[in-house]
């Protein structure tokens, strides 16, 4: 059990990791059942950001921490077992500094690897904010906001804006994602000449650079 | 759909069966970590002593609301709460649980319930 305000209990939603902008800083509670047993899943959020998670088996009162307790909330997910989400307030670097192990390794400041493409793609589609994606020599910020990019330019190596530099990023994805990094960046200031005109084609991109991957994989 | 509901008490030592019961008596969601407990019969029986209370409160205090009802036996108890206008909340615990901690829980739970019937 977290510390924490007990904000509100919402029912009847699309995704549950959409309703992560509900709250400043807190985590969502969610609950389903696993064969004959209940889960309890934690999905620590600063800033729309998923930071932490943890998931709690009642019956077996065993726990998971961390990103494999995310991705176990994401598969409830997936198999729409999660009908009702409770929204806490929390001091999240609190619990973070008292137990670092329920860090989920994306979404918070630290830099996370750009090979970890499936934090990255949650990241996208969830935070709402500066990120700050860097490659050897290179680097750019870009604007997220739950799925869209609104807005990049290159800060590091190149003096592409908008569009143009979303392209950049691209063309050196496949460097990126092995040797690149990128880590949510509050300080991050955008301009007008910043703005993307085709704000879904980044996450797009990266879903279907995901599914290659998966079908490399399978050959 | 009351599994946070149920899982958030159901954690509390000395908790072994939680359920969301219609005035009624049907169970509309339950989990015992104690296979031999049939939660469909408690649900039942819950509505059962709900409705007599409720008669008795009238009848005793002319009040037709009921805060809470503690059944306790040397072998456990049922605590259950009303929780909103068609359901009631129950809990059945061992004898020596920590009554003020269920309390709590059943109170903040039996909000939740209300806010999610």
């Amino acid at each position: 059990m977290l510390p924490g305000k007990y904000v509100d209990v919402i029912t009847g939603f699309k995704d549950p990791l959409e309703l992560t902008g509900k709250v400043r800083e807190g985590y969502l509670k969610v609950a389903w059942r696993s064969n004959s047993n209940i889960k309890i899943g934690y999905i620590l959020t600063k800033r729309g950001a998923i930071i932490g998670s943890i998931v709690e088996d009642i019956i077996e009162n065993t726990t998971m921490e961390g990103k494999p307790a995310f991705l176990e909330i994401t598969e409830a997910v997936k198999h729409g077992l999660i009908k009702a989400v409770e929204i806490y307030e929390a001091d999240v670097e609190g619990i973070l500094k008292v137990n670092p192990m329920v860090r989920v390794g994306f979404g918070g400041d630290r830099p996370t690897s750009g090979s970890d493409l499936e934090s990255f793609l949650s990241l996208l589609k969830t935070y709402k904010g500066g990120v700050k994606i860097q490659d050897g020599s290179k680097a750019w910020a870009v604007y997220v906001d739950k799925g869209l990019v609104k807005a990049a330019r290159a800060i590091k190596g190149s003096t592409h804006h908008g569009d143009a530099a979303l392209r950049e990023i691209f063309h050196e994805m496949g460097h990126l994602l092995r040797e690149g990094k990128y880590a949510v960046n509050e300080s991050l200031n955008f301009s007008r000449e910043d703005a993307v005109q085709n704000s879904r084609m980044f996450l797009e991109g990266l879903k279907l650079l995901k599914e290659k991957k998966e079908a490399e994989k399978d050959f | 759909m009351f599994e946070n509901v149920i899982a958030d008490i159901l954690r509390v030592d000395g908790v072994k069966g939680v359920a969301v019961v219609s005035k009624d008596g049907l169970l509309i969601e339950g989990q015992a970590n104690d296979r031999t407990i049939d939660v469909e019969n408690v649900a039942a029986m819950v509505a059962t002593i709900y409705g007599t209370s409720l008669n008795v409160s009238k009848e005793v205090f002319h009040e037709e609301a009921i805060d809470m009802i503690t059944l306790e036996s040397p072998k456990g108890k049922i605590i259950t709460v009303e929780a909103g206008e068609s359901a009631v909340l129950a809990v059945l615990t061992d004898p020596k649980v920590n009554l003020g901690l269920v309390r709590i829980y059943l109170k903040r739970n039996a909000q939740k319930v209300a806010s999610m019937l």
